[in-house]
């Protein structure tokens, strides 16, 4: 039978990878914890960009591809319209002074022209595309300022480079960057988006396509207003000047595994909620929660499948038994804690099953730095290397899923010391649409089903293994999960225990 | 003279049980036990209407009665299968059975009851009426809500004839689009029937069982009983305040629509047990809702308990009106946890008042009502506690309880309802209820703007005055979603006679059928957006256009109303012909609405 994974050799050749690439043959190359789930999100939007642009001069056949292994373009850039946005203080002050429009016009022109570095340089020609466009330097200022509202995260205090808009269309995709080196870096696109991008390339062919239209659709003009403003400020970045020749051309990330279920179900739940019949503001939020849970997922269980074997014949997955937000303590609480404790013991033992495999491909990497025949120094080496990799999975791969499980309000702290799994409003909101996509409603047991066989959420059953929840607690936690469907607007009760999941952007209620 | 023990309050007894006591079939037995003739038989006009519809000889067709459990289903089919069997009606032969089908008719009397066979065939019934576009003969069927849905959904699965899966999946898309909004837009919905009898006007029904219990000939057995004879007995007290005062059956029965207004439903069953209890409730159990120390260990009263007591005098003080009626004689579980005594006291009557009701409670002479609790307005009155050396219970048991009293008691004051939670009821009640009882929608000019200044508001944001944003609603350009709180672009607007009050309508309009007003926007011609007005919803409006903040005056609301900006914005067409040569975005100067177009040269 065949194996869910694929080792590599060249892995440390390929990135240019120091250590021997052992977390990378196991989850791929990379993941780290800077990367949220709103930052995998606007790489993936990046990369798709970049693929589209390749597709559209026939370097490949479609987006989503097995094959694709590239990046053949650079990354969206768009420098100017990010400094109008971020780096440029001076436009507060003309705005707030008695100065003539004229006036402002040009001191804030000999701003622009005075910035450093060619690629933010303001040229004539972008100078001219400003002034045509706006009668009024207040119309230019409000311009200005309406996009500025649009940034995720305002109140952070990343470098300007690093600021992102919410991707509602191809005007707002552009990529991390280092203003100081001049270059790309790889501070916060870490290549998770990469790994997402390449397990949607691995999904089911008839998913792939609906995600190609969809995301083409996404990325084709848009008439809105934004998109409008975006242009009247900017000129459009001329692609083909950003396409990458053959011999720098970028290889993606790695992803050891050529087909799991789970990057399936993946694409099909990005692809309903690229249909949903719902606003471009909206669907990013659901999007990135669906990113976030999927990936925590995925690195979860590669340990649920690999913690007692080195090569098992099908994909395991791990169970989240989850409290709705109470004030007490109860067993589903308590389980649920010591759940994630469990879930982070596989992932280490699952280095253990592995590393062997992966170190013995590596045989002479090793040989080549270490004495001749000096087997103590050769086993020295080993060590430090399965330390080095140990390190790396304590500081980013076991706290991976809970860095992308707390952001889309998956896991909590609140009321207690340790984290366990939760249903906040926000992720619940997001599983609703992605469940019931544009249907109307659904009856609650089934949603509770749903939440059970789509995403292994359990609330008022647990998993065979689960043996210290008590019935009661359980009884109350679908209650409790019912009361706050309710309190959203998202439940219909009618009677005797029969009750709808309504989805509130296509029935009629509030 | 000696004290009676009265049958007729020992059957009402029964009602104050629990759930399982109060089955159309036990009901009848016991009357017959006690040998009371004619048991509680109430006669809703709806009961009438429908047995008329189902015995149509123009048109047969398929009623389907739904509801929950104390609704009144099984008694109604069997009401109209005797109104049309007449003297061939046998009840042993009713009782014996759940499903009853025949070439001239067909009868479920419980859905649930009935075995897999059964449900095959009524299923087939069914769909073949759709197949056929009529019904060959009548077929009623009596079912909770969710068991006809589960079972086509399991007929769906497990049949292999497309064309039976077709129409079963269509028929289910009937059931489902009336069980939840009351009305169907699928082809042939007009088939299928649906009679939800948890959409009948709760008020009426209470009102109507209330009438009944008061006008039974049971309490002629009281004649010549000490407990009437001196005016001593609380049961009978209480029998008579409710029988002379129709200004308290009003009061009370108006919290029943209130919460019937705010998407509450009580089952026939739970307004038995509310109306009985209310006669029959003893004391208070919490000890704040307390007068005195007296305590009781039962909670209700019956004739035999009664002329056990031998302080009477105090119970008349402690055992009002309200300690049924709220459950207080339940215990402070009950109370707050069971229906309908849990929805009664989340309206938070006694806690919340106003200068005018502390007033009117201080002031007796200002008043035209007299409450029990007057006999402890001294202590109202005092102006230092402290002085009286109150015990801090006592003082929140009489202030609670007197604002309760003063509502139950009050004589139609349009201000009433500033006792409880929803203060603007008032407004709600007179301009939206009262107009949609005899018309299909409410044309008043300043309910409408103030819908509309308050949607303004939380569309938009809270600085809109008064002067602006009341005749037209301004609905952002779409894709600003509804995670974002303020909008920036313009959108369509919608003059105010593009936004009517209207109410559901259902599959036939029976008498006594509950009104469920909606807020309707008219997108196009043939388009429309509806919004449920709750009570709830009126009230933050309502509030909001008065100035409230809409994200902390009710934060879940605010984000609901955000969904609904979200998809009123995705819906419209933008069919402005600028919409390509001007990018138009609105500011709130000085508290006015001012659209104003971006000026930018790109057509």
């Amino acid at each position: 039978m065949d194996s869910l994974h694929t080792y590599s050799s060249e892995l440390n050749k390929q990135y240019g990878i120091k250590n021997i690439p052992i977390i990378e043959n196991i989850w791929g190359h990379r993941f780290r914890t800077d990367q949220t789930p709103s930052i995998l999100l606007f790489e993936l939007m990046c990369v798709i960009e970049s693929q589209l642009q390749a597709k559209n001069v026939g370097l490949i056949n479609s987006i989503f591809n097995p094959e694709n292994d590239k990046l053949y373009f650079k990354h969206r850039q768009f420098f100017k319209l990010r400094i109008l946005i971020y780096q440029n203080e001076i436009l507060e002050t003309l705005i707030n002074s008695k100065l003539t429009d004229e006036e402002k016009w040009e001191r804030q022109f000999d701003h622009l022209k005075a910035l450093e570095g060619d690629l933010f340089q303001f040229k004539d020609d972008d100078i001219e595309h400003i002034r045509n466009n706006f009668s009024t330097f207040e119309s230019f200022y409000n311009a200005v300022n309406i996009l500025s509202s649009l940034t995720f995260d305002p109140l952070s205090k990343k470098r300007w480079t690093s600021k992102f808009i919410y991707p509602i269309s191809s005007e707002y995709i552009w990529c991390d960057f280092d203003n100081k080196r001049q270059s790309e870096d790889r501070r916060f696109f870490c290549r998770g988006g990469e790994i997402v991008y390449l397990m949607l390339c691995r999904a089911d062919h008839r998913v792939r396509e609906e995600l190609e239209e969809k995301f083409e659709s996404w990325l084709s003009p848009q008439n809105n207003s934004f998109a409008k403003l975006a242009n009247l400020l900017v000129r459009p970045e001329v692609r083909k000047d950003l396409k990458l020749r053959e011999e720098v051309r970028k290889d993606l990330g790695y992803l050891p595994y050529h087909q799991l279920p789970i990057f399936s179900e993946f694409a099909q739940d990005l692809s309903n909620i690229l249909s949903l019949e719902l606003e471009r503001l909206d669907k990013v939020k659901v999007m990135i929660d669906i990113i976030g849970y999927h990936i925590g997922n995925y690195i979860l269980s590669i340990g649920e499948s690999y913690h007692n074997t080195s090569n098992p014949t099908e994909l395991k997955r791990p169970n989240y038994l989850v409290e709705i937000l109470s004030k007490v303590t109860n067993s589903i609480r308590k389980t649920s804690i010591q759940s994630i404790s469990t879930q982070r013991n596989k992932l280490k033992r699952s280095l253990a099953t592995r590393v062997g495999d992966i170190v013995s491909l590596y045989e002479d990497v090793i040989e080549a730095e270490t004495e001749l025949e000096d087997n103590s120094d050769k086993e020295r080496k080993i060590s430090k290397q399965i330390e080095n990799a140990e390190s790396y999975l304590a500081t980013h791969i076991s706290n991976y899923p809970n860095v992308c499980f707390r952001e889309i309000g998956f896991l909590s702290k609140k009321n207690t010391r340790s984290y366990r799994y939760v249903l906040t409003e926000d992720f619940l909101h997001s599983l609703v649409l992605t469940i019931l996509g544009n249907e109307k409603r659904m009856e609650y047991s089934n949603f509770k089903n749903d939440l059970k066989e789509r995403y292994s959420i359990f609330v008022d059953v647990t998993p065979d293994n689960y043996q210290e929840v008590i019935q009661r607690d359980l009884n109350r936690n679908s209650k409790n999960l019912a009361s706050l469907l309710y309190q959203m607007g998202m439940l219909r009760h009618l009677s005797d225990a029969c009750s709808y999941v309504i989805n509130p952007y296509k029935e009629d209620s509030v | 003279m000696a004290w009676k023990v009265n049958k007729w309050i020992k059957y009402l007894e029964g009602y104050c049980q629990g759930k399982n006591q109060i089955q159309d079939e036990y009901v009848r037995k016991v009357a017959q036990n006690l040998g009371i003739e004619e048991p509680l038989n109430i006669k809703f006009e709806w009961q009438q209407q429908i047995a008329h519809e189902f015995d149509s000889k123009e048109t047969h067709g398929v009623i389907i009665l739904t509801g929950t459990a104390g609704d009144g289903k099984t008694k109604l089919c069997r009401d109209i299968v005797k109104q049309i069997d007449g003297s061939a009606f046998d009840e042993e032969n009713w009782n014996a059975s759940s499903f009853f089908c025949s070439a001239d008719r067909t009868i479920v009397k419980d859905f649930s009851e009935l075995s897999s066979k059964e449900t095959n065939i009524v299923i087939n019934e069914l769909t073949t009426v759709l197949t056929q576009g009529r019904a060959e003969k009548p077929i009623l069927i009596a079912v909770n809500d969710g068991i006809l849905v589960e079972e086509l959904s399991n007929f769906i699965s497990l049949s292999s004839d497309t064309e039976l899966v077709i129409k079963a999946t269509q028929l289910k898309d009937i059931i489902e689009d009336k069980i939840n909004l009351g009305f169907s837009l699928c082809e042939q919905q007009e088939l299928i029937k649906l009679v939800n009898l948890s959409k009948l006007n709760a008020k009426e029904n209470f009102s109507l069982i209330l009438n009944e219990i008061l006008n039974h000939v049971g309490w002629d057995d009281c004649e010549g009983c000490e407990g009437k004879i001196n005016g001593q007995c609380p049961i009978y007290q209480k029998y008579d305040l409710l029988k002379n005062n129709e200004n308290i059956r009003e009061n009370l029965s108006n919290i029943i629509l209130l919460l019937q207004l705010n998407n509450e439903h009580f089952t026939i069953r739970e307004l038995l047990n509310l109306a009985t209890n209310t006669i029959l409730a003893s004391t208070p159990k919490a000890k704040p809702l307390k007068l005195s120390n007296r305590d009781t260990s039962y909670q209700t009263f019956s004739c035999s308990r009664v002329k056990k007591i031998d302080d009477l005098s105090l119970i008349y003080t402690e055992s009002s009106i309200e300690v049924g009626f709220w459950g207080m004689n339940l215990g402070p579980h009950r109370m707050n946890n069971a229906r309908p005594y849990s929805e009664i006291n989340k309206l938070n009557f006694g806690e919340l008042s106003t200068n005018y009701w502390d007033n009117l409670l201080k002031n007796k002479a200002l008043r035209s009502v007299e409450i029990p609790l007057d006999s402890f307005n001294s202590l109202i009155t005092s102006k230092k506690s402290s002085e009286v050396d109150l015990n801090p219970d006592l003082w929140g048991a009489v202030v609670k309880r007197s604002r309760i009293q003063l509502y139950c008691y009050q004589e139609g004051d349009q201000r009433s309802y500033d006792l409880q939670k929803y203060s603007s009821f008032s407004f709600y009640k007179n301009k939206v209820y009262e107009s949609l009882q005899s018309n299909d929608s409410c044309n008043d000019f300043e309910l409408v703007s103030t819908i509309i200044l308050a949607l303004n508001r939380v569309f938009h944001g809270r600085f809109i005055s008064e002067n602006s944003g009341s005749d037209r609603l301004y609905i952002p350009e779409k894709d600003q979603g509804s995670i974002t709180p303020i909008s920036i672009f313009h959108g369509e607007e919608l003059r105010d006679r593009e936004v009517y009050v209207t109410k559901i309508k259902g599959d036939f309009d029976v008498t006594g059928s509950r009104i469920e007003p909606v807020v309707e926007f008219y997108i196009s011609r043939d388009k429309s957006l509806k919004l449920a007005l709750t009570v709830e919803l009126f009230d933050f409006l309502y509030r909001v256009s008065k100035g409230s903040p809409p994200n902390t005056t009710n934060p879940r609301l605010y984000k609901k109303l955000l969904i609904f900006r979200s998809k009123l914005a995705s819906q419209v067409n933008f069919s402005n012909g600028l919409s390509n040569q001007r990018i138009d975005t609105y500011t709130i100067k000085g508290g006015e609405f001012k659209t104003s177009a971006l000026q930018v040269n790109h057509g």
